[in-house]
């Protein structure tokens, strides 16, 4: 079975902002106030220059392999020259025309901020949902021919290897277990062993609400996907199972469903018939990678598991369909 | 003094420079020296030349030197280091229209522009690259190969005047002429990060036949709209000779126009014309710059001209007239081997439509006139991205070398205004993530050259991009 979760396990060293500025200056040979921002993993920094524009400064957690620094910034680059429409961030090049950099244990990537405001801050309605499914295409599209040696590296929140998670179980509150197991269970038996004969390709692997941006005054218009730091290779069915999961409606979770699917456009009759299991997959996922961090790291617990109770709801409410229809 | 400002001779504009031929502080063969070095040191990595003439270039120095020293100069850009698009015939040079059928010997007639150059008393220095016939928006081809964007050199220049483009952005020469069919001077102008012009259709007279009638429109690419003026001020007025459109007289004084500022003037922004897509960096860059055009004393406000995209119409009439272009090359199988595959495809295209479709693509345009008669009514100028994207990767046709209807997908905001005839400028306002540049279009009613001009010249005094001082590899 493949480990995963290292990534995940990290706890990184505090850069200062005064670092920060240093480390712009001295690889981008940008000047200007920068701020620090909140991130999962990496430590994230708003630098803006003295003209007003500002940028994302990202200097990476120290437990990213530099080769999947790499992969993330050529698949931006590789999205952007496919198809410049795709509201991805753009990469600033260094001042030797790199992509990114390292400084001693870490790399450094600077990318440009995207307008909007999250899906996640405001209702999601079906319009949303269709535009969402339709750039998700349009993604997989645009990296359908990107390879890299990386996206061959396992990852924690790739749903293909889910099954593995089954060992933190214990760490999910009793009366959630049986479900959970099940739905691993499900996942592992009727589609882990399809999943070799589905179109497979590098994924984004990360629709989430809070990775999608949206117009606030025309809320069915994205105007960003950020986050390219779930990127793997798996069958497209992870990717539409993620997004899928993320624009589900635990009132109404199989139409939310159907909403985006009617924006991604055809699937495979396979990968139709093996999405519900996937989409549960990933909702399970959802409880137990935070459970896991949360043993991890006791201090943050509220913070990590704060999604989890709707989480479980919407596992449950999915539980009643088999299906999709 | 002197010393420093000679060192700096190849970084210098036109009117620069004839400030300095005019106080005997530079000649006009220093000038040209300058840049045939500039050609020499930076046209390996770009390709922006089909062929140089250092001792042709240097001999027209010497005779615009005598004339400065004689203080009887042509005209203010006597002197000034010129390309010339490889679409317009140069006396002396093989005129080979980016193709591989064209002519190997030295043309022996030139037109009615040359002419009008000539009598300005420039220095040509050589001619610069087109894809085969200006036929498509980027500058690769059969009888050049391609021409780099200087900004990053895996990325297309833009065309078809992209040799101009390029030359213009790395300064080997002043004053670049170019030609502009459906976006050709402003999408690089664009891409690679200089000032260009289509002006009014008729203000540069044609004496000649195209099969593109009212859409091919001449005009020049400059590093600044100063010298953009000077060039259209020495090639504009009628001419008994024109072809196509009409030019009325007398020509304005376009310089004297550039100094009246912005304050007033009524700008209509668009962001997409309410039918393209437009990539977020670019958009974002765009509307900076509109609001800084607001902060310049511009009256902004957002509006579209409210015209369905004509891209099907523009498609008609392009490629019939490219179709007859390629018909008048004797198109036999074995030289349309040696043609580019894409501009083979149009042809067949172009024979394939019928009379009433030419003509049912004329009347879209008709319309299209009268809607943007109608804006004006309202606006002084349009506003919006000269392009959706930044350059595209060298080499292709299409980005991400995905096919799709035609070249012209991708520019969806210049042919609009080759349909009308209207005067359209890309001013450089800024660059995306990956340090390529980003250009504002602003367009003018019929014959309101002077209108865009000043914009440009506001925009270019208030918020000058930075200019390249050597091609910057990928």
């Amino acid at each position: 079975m493949t480990v995963t979760g290292i990534e995940l396990a990290h706890r990184a060293e505090i850069i200062t902002p005064g670092r920060a500025a240093a480390i712009a200056q001295h690889i981008y040979g940008l000047q200007g106030r920068v701020e620090w921002l909140w991130g999962e993993k990496d430590s994230n920094y708003r630098l803006t220059l003295e003209d007003g524009q500002a940028f994302l400064l990202k200097i990476l957690t120290p437990g990213e392999d530099p080769g999947v620094t790499a992969m993330h910034s050529a698949a931006l680059a590789h999205v952007e020259l496919r198809d410049p429409f795709i509201p991805v961030q753009r990469v600033i090049r260094t001042r030797t025309g790199a992509l990114d950099a390292r400084i001693e244990d870490r790399s450094v990537r600077l990318v440009t901020f995207l307008p909007g405001v999250t899906q996640g801050a405001g209702p999601v309605d079906d319009a949303q949902r269709h535009a969402v499914g339709a750039l998700l295409a349009r993604m997989q599209a645009a990296l359908v021919d990107f390879t890299h040696p990386s996206a061959h590296h396992p990852l924690t929140w790739n749903t293909s290897l889910s099954p593995s998670l089954a060992r933190h179980i214990p760490l999910l509150p009793p009366d959630w277990r049986e479900e959970v197991a099940a739905t691993l269970a499900r996942f592992r038996d009727v589609v882990v062993p399809r999943l070799p004969h589905l179109p497979s390709q590098v994924i984004h692997n990360d629709f989430n609400r809070e990775n999608i941006l949206v117009d606030p005054t025309e809320r069915s218009r994205v105007t960003g996907i950020i986050d390219f730091g779930d990127l793997c290779h798996a069958a497209r069915l992870i990717d539409v199972g993620v997004a899928a999961c993320y624009q589900q409606d635990t009132d109404d979770p199989v139409h939310s469903v159907l909403a985006m699917l009617e924006g991604y456009g055809p699937l495979l009759p396979e990968e139709r018939r093996l999405l519900w299991p996937t989409i549960r997959a990933r909702i399970a996922m959802r409880l137990l990678i935070p459970y896991w961090r949360a043993s991890l790291f006791p201090e943050q617990a509220d913070r990590i598991l704060a999604k989890c109770p709707a989480a479980w709801e919407q596992l449950r409410a999915s539980g009643q369909v088999e299906t999709l229809p | 003094m002197d010393v420093i400002l000679k060192a700096d001779l190849g970084e210098m504009t036109a009117a620069e420079l004839s400030r300095l031929f005019a106080s005997g502080g530079a000649s006009p063969v220093e000038a040209a020296q300058a840049s045939l070095d500039r050609i020499e040191r930076f046209n390996p990595e770009v390709n922006a030349f089909a062929h140089v003439t250092p001792e042709m270039a240097l001999e027209q120095a010497r005779a615009s030197e005598a004339r400065w020293k004689a203080g009887a100069p042509l005209s203010p850009i006597d002197g000034a280091p010129t390309t010339i698009k490889e679409l317009t015939p140069v006396k002396g040079i093989p005129h080979r229209r980016g193709s591989k059928l064209g002519a190997h010997e030295p043309a022996a007639q030139e037109f009615l522009i040359m002419e009008r150059l000539r009598a300005a008393g420039v220095t040509v220095l050589g001619t610069t690259t087109s894809p085969e016939f200006g036929w498509k928006g980027v500058t690769h081809g059969p009888a050049f190969g391609n021409t780099l964007n200087p900004w990053r050199t895996d990325r297309a220049s833009g065309g078809s005047s992209g040799g101009a483009a390029v030359a213009a952005a790395l300064n080997m020469g002043v004053l670049h002429e170019g030609s502009d069919g459906a976006g050709s001077i402003r999408i690089p102008a664009s891409w690679s990060g200089c000032f260009g012009i289509k002006p009014s259709f008729g203000w540069i007279p044609s004496d000649t036949f195209t099969p593109l009638f009212e859409l091919a429109h001449r005009g020049p690419l400059t590093r600044t709209v100063e010298d953009a003026t000077l060039f259209m001020a020495a090639t504009a007025g009628p001419d008994p000779r024109q072809m196509y459109g009409w030019c009325p007289s007398p020509v304005p004084d376009w310089t004297a126009a550039l100094a009246q500022g912005v304050k007033g003037l009524r700008i209509g922004y668009s962001r997409n014309l309410g039918y393209a897509e437009v990539s977020p960096d670019v958009a974002a860059v765009v509307d900076r710059a509109a609001a800084r055009v607001a902060e310049l004393g511009a009256i902004v406000e957002e509006v579209d001209p409210g015209f369905a995209n004509p891209q099907d119409a523009l498609i008609a009439l392009w490629y019939a007239g490219e179709a007859l272009s390629v018909d008048m090359a004797d198109p036999t199988p074995e030289r349309l081997a040696l043609m580019d595959p894409g501009l083979v495809e149009i042809w067949r295209k172009g024979k394939a439509l019928t009379g009433t479709e030419v003509v049912a693509a004329e009347q879209v345009r008709a319309t299209l006139r009268v809607t943007m008669a109608q804006f004006h009514q309202r606006y002084d100028a349009l506003m919006l991205p000269t392009m959706p994207t930044t350059a595209i990767e060298a080499g292709t046709d299409f980005p991400g070398g995905v096919k799709g209807k035609d070249w012209s997908d991708w520019s969806p905001f210049t042919y609009p205004f080759n349909m009308t005839g209207q005067p359209a400028v890309s001013v450089p306002c800024g660059m995306d993530g990956g340090g390529l540049p980003v250009g504002l279009q602003f367009v003018g009613a019929m014959y309101r050259d002077d209108i865009v001009l000043r914009l440009a010249a506001a925009y270019q005094a208030a918020w000058p991009e930075q200019t390249l001082s050597a091609p910057r590899r990928a």
